[in-house]
């Protein structure tokens, strides 16, 4: 559907770039395609210093690659039909590493959200959404800004999706949808009937995508590490070896090949459940308008 | 003449399409059966090894040194038919590695709190005096306990929860009720305190999801951030040394916290 968004000028800076897959590669990715294929992948990309040390180069070469990585990772989840990526860029957590590497982990988003908006009137022509979720306050304000910019100005397409967890741990997430929340109770936009799993859901800062289908954690961690907590009840969650720049399309497709395996075991408690009241998503209504307005403000 | 042309030829089309496609689903599912073929297989080459417990020789305690162990482990049981029978095996062998708190959860509240415990009195009676039943087990098991280890002293050395459906998302939606009705300012410490309040739990450190697919099923979201999350094919008659060897390798993995 949206296979095109691949040839874009400067493929290998690109955030989209051209097909890297083999021709063998993409026989398998159509055969997989007649299975069951997750909507929503979520990605962990772990493991960009590990390799970093193993090649003896510098971390921040290491973080550069592992960018690169996530460009390929894209082309190969459209190629598969996969119209919703989440990957987790950069977490609150990691603010405990040394000032150096924050500070070059910055300059790289810096960077890559600069070419992005560049690179706009393609990713509008191509129906791609690019939303970043976390907590912008904590960033730099050029940043923020950078970051402000690219989500409002493809806000408008519905396509093909790609969220960014840049400042993000899911306690924050959580924490932000009971303020959120506490303060609609307070002002009496909400009851405490209103208080469910559903109005939850409609609070984070994922609204309004569906959980993942799919979650992929690189470099043989076995945790979550803060990621998408509330949202991955009810996802595959693969947990593979391979560091996050020597991923291969090899391990995507083993990765759906075993979401196909599993999906029966948990997609049953998928079907959507309570209906908010109208109050409850007038309320969520002015939720999302707030969030925006705090964005035209950055922005 | 042209047109019926016309509709043949869109007939071999369609046909041609279908072929296609019942080659590419064909491909696809016997990919699916030789790796269901290739897992069979490894599962029949298994070593067994007996219960540490019923294992006389000597040298046993020496044998099964973990150099870390979970403070919290917790045996995840939604993709299966209960058993309690292994479901207390898998307790004792916690025991027995010293874990000093179990939980075991499913996330329809299928777990019943009398059937483990018969299941535990019934063959390891004398070990009782080491369990404490907690979360999940009524007075009346409680005081079963007590009766069973009559005679002996009761020095629990390992506590055991039941976790249901309670202990999902739902929780924090209990948590949130109680944060709305304070008239606390909202901040970050007052959403740990009325976490805390609502479900003073010790973090999991190790999550071991029985059953084929390595799904959370909404354990203990907020709880379960920096938790280890391995996979056990299934309870049902699961050898000792499988089990070892998850704990094993949660104590091979190191913790970062983001650094």
């Amino acid at each position: 559907m949206v296979k095109n968004v691949l040839c874009f000028i400067h493929p290998d800076m690109s955030w989209i770039r051209d097909n890297s897959m083999t021709w063998s590669q993409r026989f398998c990715a159509h055969v997989l395609t007649y299975g069951e294929v997750p909507k929503h992948v979520a990605f962990i990309m772990d493991g960009n210093r590990r390799f970093a040390k193993k090649n003896n180069v510098e971390k921040q070469t290491g973080h550069l690659r592992g960018f690169d990585k996530l460009a390929e990772t894209l082309q190969w989840c459209l190629n598969v039909g996969i119209t919703e990526v989440t990957v987790y860029a950069f977490s609150l957590d990691n603010f405990k590493r040394t000032q150096e590497e924050v500070d070059a982990l910055f300059d790289l988003a810096r960077e890559k959200f600069k070419r992005l908006l560049e690179e706009i009137d393609k990713l509008n022509e191509h129906g791609v959404r690019v939303k970043v979720i976390g907590n912008l306050q904590k960033l730099p304000e050029d940043l923020a800004k950078l970051i402000a910019e690219s989500m409002l100005f493809t806000k408008n397409n519905n396509k093909a999706f790609l969220n960014v967890a840049f400042c993000y741990t899911g306690h924050d997430e959580l924490t932000n949808a009971f303020n959120y929340i506490c303060n609609g109770i307070k002002n009496k936009d909400l009851e405490e009937s209103d208080l469910s799993v559903e109005i939850i859901d409609n609070c984070l800062y994922t609204y309004p995508s569906s959980p993942p289908d799919l979650l992929i954690r690189t470099s043989g961690e076995t945790r979550l590490s803060d990621f998408m907590i509330w949202q991955c009840s009810y996802s595959y969650i693969y947990f593979t070896p391979v560091l996050w720049p020597e991923f291969t399309a090899w391990d995507f497709m083993a990765a759906v090949f075993m979401y196909q395996r599993n999906v029966r075991s948990f997609i049953r408690y998928k079907s959507p459940t309570k209906q908010l009241s109208l109050r409850a998503k007038q309320f969520v209504e002015s939720v999302q308008q707030q969030r925006l307005n705090s964005l035209n403000a950055i922005a | 003449m042209s047109f019926q042309k016309e509709r043949k030829m869109n007939n071999v089309f369609v046909f041609r399409i279908h072929v296609i496609k019942f080659v590419f689903q064909v491909l696809l599912g016997f990919a699916h059966f030789l790796y269901a073929f290739y897992t069979w297989l490894i599962d029949q080459t298994l070593f067994k090894q007996p219960d540490p417990w019923r294992n006389q020789s000597i040298d046993v305690y020496g044998k099964y040194k973990l150099t870390k162990k979970p403070n919290h482990l917790v045996v995840s049981v939604c993709q299966e038919e209960v058993f309690y029978e292994h479901l207390a095996k898998l307790l004792s062998w916690a025991l027995f590695l010293e874990v000093p708190v179990v939980s075991f959860y499913h996330n329809e509240n299928g777990i019943s709190s009398e059937e483990l415990f018969f299941a535990f009195r019934d063959q390891y009676n004398n070990l009782l005096t080491k369990v404490s039943w907690e979360l999940g087990f009524n007075d009346n098991i409680k005081f079963e306990s007590k009766k069973c280890i009559n005679g002996y002293k009761w020095e629990p050395r390992i506590k055991v929860n039941i976790l249901s459906s309670n202990h999902s998302k739902l929780q924090l939606v209990d948590a949130l009720r109680s944060i709305c009705r304070t008239e606390e300012k909202f901040s970050d410490t007052l959403v740990m305190s009325a976490i805390d309040k609502t479900f003073p739990m010790v973090e999991p450190d190790l999550v071991v999801i029985c059953g084929k697919s390595c799904t959370t099923f909404g354990l203990l979201p907020w709880h379960t951030r920096v938790t280890e999350f391995l996979t056990l094919k299934t309870h049902y008659n699961v050898p000792f040394s499988k089990f070892y060897n998850l704990l094993e390798q949660y104590s091979r993995h190191e913790q970062r916290f983001g650094k």
